[in-house]
């Protein structure tokens, strides 16, 4: 089977994809070992700095997909 | 006093740096290389953003320190912009001017202001299945992160973009499809209306 480069790169993102829904799975079935993503992101709300960076990297998901011209 | 076992208190950050002020200077450093004007603008401003946030005194001048507002009027403006912008980015095509009025004259500077409010760091202390899924998460985020990185400087080197493709590069044509566009906006919305939410309980 002859991969490209291209490949290999749309794989990496596809499998982080498929751990992420993995992982927010487990997370509501296995509580005792690691805590639903939920309660993750309630908790690292109340520290200031990360609560800046996630709004402001959800913001920019919005703006770059939407709003913005995307350079290839 | 010292945290029980199996459990950590997070008064402060314990790195030299904050782990997400690290991030958000990696991606500012990466649009130098990409040559996007808007982006590199508005990561350097994020990394100014966290700097203060991270690094003002405690004993800072008032106007600096907002109680939370969660429950209070500037969360409801932003519920209703969130409502606004839904209709406005479901009916308005991609890269509308009256979409990025809204986006940056108005939910940008009401969002950083919410997400500014409230205390500066966690008193609470955490198990160790949190810090387990912090850890998880934050790994996960920053392979991410490298792997663009990568992309990109890569894609540079070689004057190759379509060898060493960004997220950006693969998801934006299939945005073009107004029913994968009207989508992502929902699903981007319905993130923004969850994180609203999850303060609640901070």
């Amino acid at each position: 089977m002859n991969l490209d480069l291209a490949s290999i790169f749309s794989a990496t993102y596809s499998a982080l994809g498929f751990a992420c829904i993995i992982v927010l799975i487990l997370g509501e079935f296995t509580s005792k070992r690691l805590v639903p993503f939920s309660q993750v992101i309630r908790r690292v709300l109340a520290t200031r700095t990360v609560r800046l960076s996630i709004w402001l990297a959800w913001w920019w998901y919005g703006y770059h997909f939407l709003i913005a011209d995307i350079p290839h | 006093m010292a945290a029980p076992a199996g459990t950590r208190a997070s008064y402060r950050t314990r790195t030299v740096l904050h782990p997400w002020l690290i991030t958000y200077s990696v991606v500012a450093a990466m649009q130098v290389v990409r040559g996007d004007k808007g982006d590199l603008v508005f990561f350097f401003s994020c990394v100014a953003v966290l700097l203060l946030s991270e690094y003002l005194p405690d004993t800072m001048p008032a106007e600096f320190s907002l109680p939370q507002i969660a429950h209070g009027g500037l969360a409801w403006t932003l519920r209703v912009l969130l409502i606004g912008l839904t209709a406005t980015l479901i009916f308005e095509p991609r890269h509308s001017s009256v979409s990025a009025f809204l986006m940056v004259g108005l939910v940008l500077p009401v969002m950083a202001i919410y997400a500014w409010s409230g205390p500066r760091f966690d008193a609470h202390e955490r198990p160790t299945n949190f810090i387990r899924g912090e850890r998880f998460w934050s790994t996960w985020a920053v392979s991410i992160t490298l792997i663009e990185l990568l992309a990109i400087l890569l894609g540079n080197l070689f004057k190759n973009y379509s060898s060493f493709p960004t997220i950006s590069a693969l998801l934006d044509p299939m945005l073009d499809v107004p029913i994968i566009k009207n989508a992502y906006v929902l699903i981007w919305l319905a993130v923004g209306f969850g994180l609203l939410k999850a303060r609640k309980g901070e």
